[in-house]
């Protein structure tokens, strides 16, 4: 029984760091019903940042 | 309907082998007895494992709920599968007890969009962090299937803490004015983060405020998972039969860390 469980938790660790990592414009996609103007601008540039 | 002062004794089944003997309920088999200890291994599983997840900086943050397994799965096996879960963070796990794979929760703790899922497939809330703000979403969610004629309940876990807020408040106030199917399941581990119950309430008990809501109130072992499954199921009953939420408070101690 508790290796079963410690099992599902392997499992689920490998699972979740095997997602990719999350395009940051989710962050901002849902939060604005007007984006402001230079919102596709600053994404860019935090996309600069983070390498992607 | 009258309403009574909420029980202050401690109800507890399984004793302790002096004063106290075992006791029994009503319904369970043995292969629900497995069940319920393999349900409590998997949930103190995931926390000590998540622990140390946590500690070697793989996720930000995570509450621990140890000691707090016996009332989440003693609160949620008298549950349907289609009643709805409403959890605070200190139940972030217990989607599990659903069905819901590991990799989704430990990815909400991780901060991907992977740990966000669709309530309806498990009849599992979002995780709630602001403090009791889930109580009035559970006591909504819960008059809204009454209205439908559905035969859904709700429960909404919750800390001792969250009985100070308004949410509270607010969300037990309106359940009992509704009579809406809806259990509120305090677990009250003497501490909110940094803060003792001392500090917390002038209450002598957190099942008292119940008396103001005009519902019941009951006071059980939060380390008796047969006490807490069976008042949770006395509640559940009640609410079905269209009278109203009840105030369980589950006693445990938070011997823990934040």
């Amino acid at each position: 029984m508790r290796a079963d469980a410690a099992q599902l938790m392997r499992d689920g660790i490998a699972a979740a760091e095997a997602e990719p990592p999350a395009d940051p414009e989710l962050l901002f996609s849902h939060a604005f019903a007007d984006p402001p103007a230079s919102f596709d601008a600053d994404l860019a540039e935090l996309r600069r940042v983070l390498g992607g | 309907m009258a309403v009574l002062p909420a029980e202050r004794d401690l109800r507890r089944v399984i004793g302790d082998g002096e004063g106290v003997p075992d006791g029994e309920v009503e319904g369970l088999s043995q292969d629900d007895l497995l069940e319920l200890h393999r349900r409590l291994v998997l949930l103190r599983t995931y926390d000590e494992r998540s622990v140390v997840y946590h500690r070697q900086g793989r996720i930000g943050t995570y509450a621990i709920f140890w000691g707090h397994e016996a009332m989440q799965v003693g609160g949620t096996y008298a549950l349907e599968d289609a009643d709805w879960i409403f959890p605070s963070y200190r139940e972030s796990a217990i989607g599990l007890l659903r069905g819901m794979p590991a990799s989704t929760v430990l990815s909400w703790w991780r901060g991907h969009p992977a740990g966000w899922w669709n309530p309806a497939d498990w009849n599992v809330a979002s995780i709630c962090v602001p403090i009791g703000t889930h109580v009035p979403h559970a006591a909504g969610l819960a008059w809204g299937k009454k209205l439908r004629g559905e035969r859904t309940c709700a429960i909404a876990f919750f800390g001792d803490g969250a009985t100070s807020e308004g949410a509270f408040h607010e969300g037990a106030n309106f359940a009992a004015v509704m009579r809406a199917p809806v259990v509120l399941f305090c677990n009250n581990n003497q501490w909110a983060i940094s803060t003792p119950l001392s500090a917390q309430t002038a209450a002598e008990t957190l099942a008292d405020k119940a008396a103001g809501y005009g519902i019941p109130g009951v006071r059980v072992d939060g380390g008796d998972v047969l006490a807490v499954y069976e008042a949770t199921r006395e509640a559940v009953e009640r609410g079905r039969a269209g009278e109203g939420p009840t105030l369980i408070e589950a006693v445990t101690y938070g011997s823990a860390s934040a």
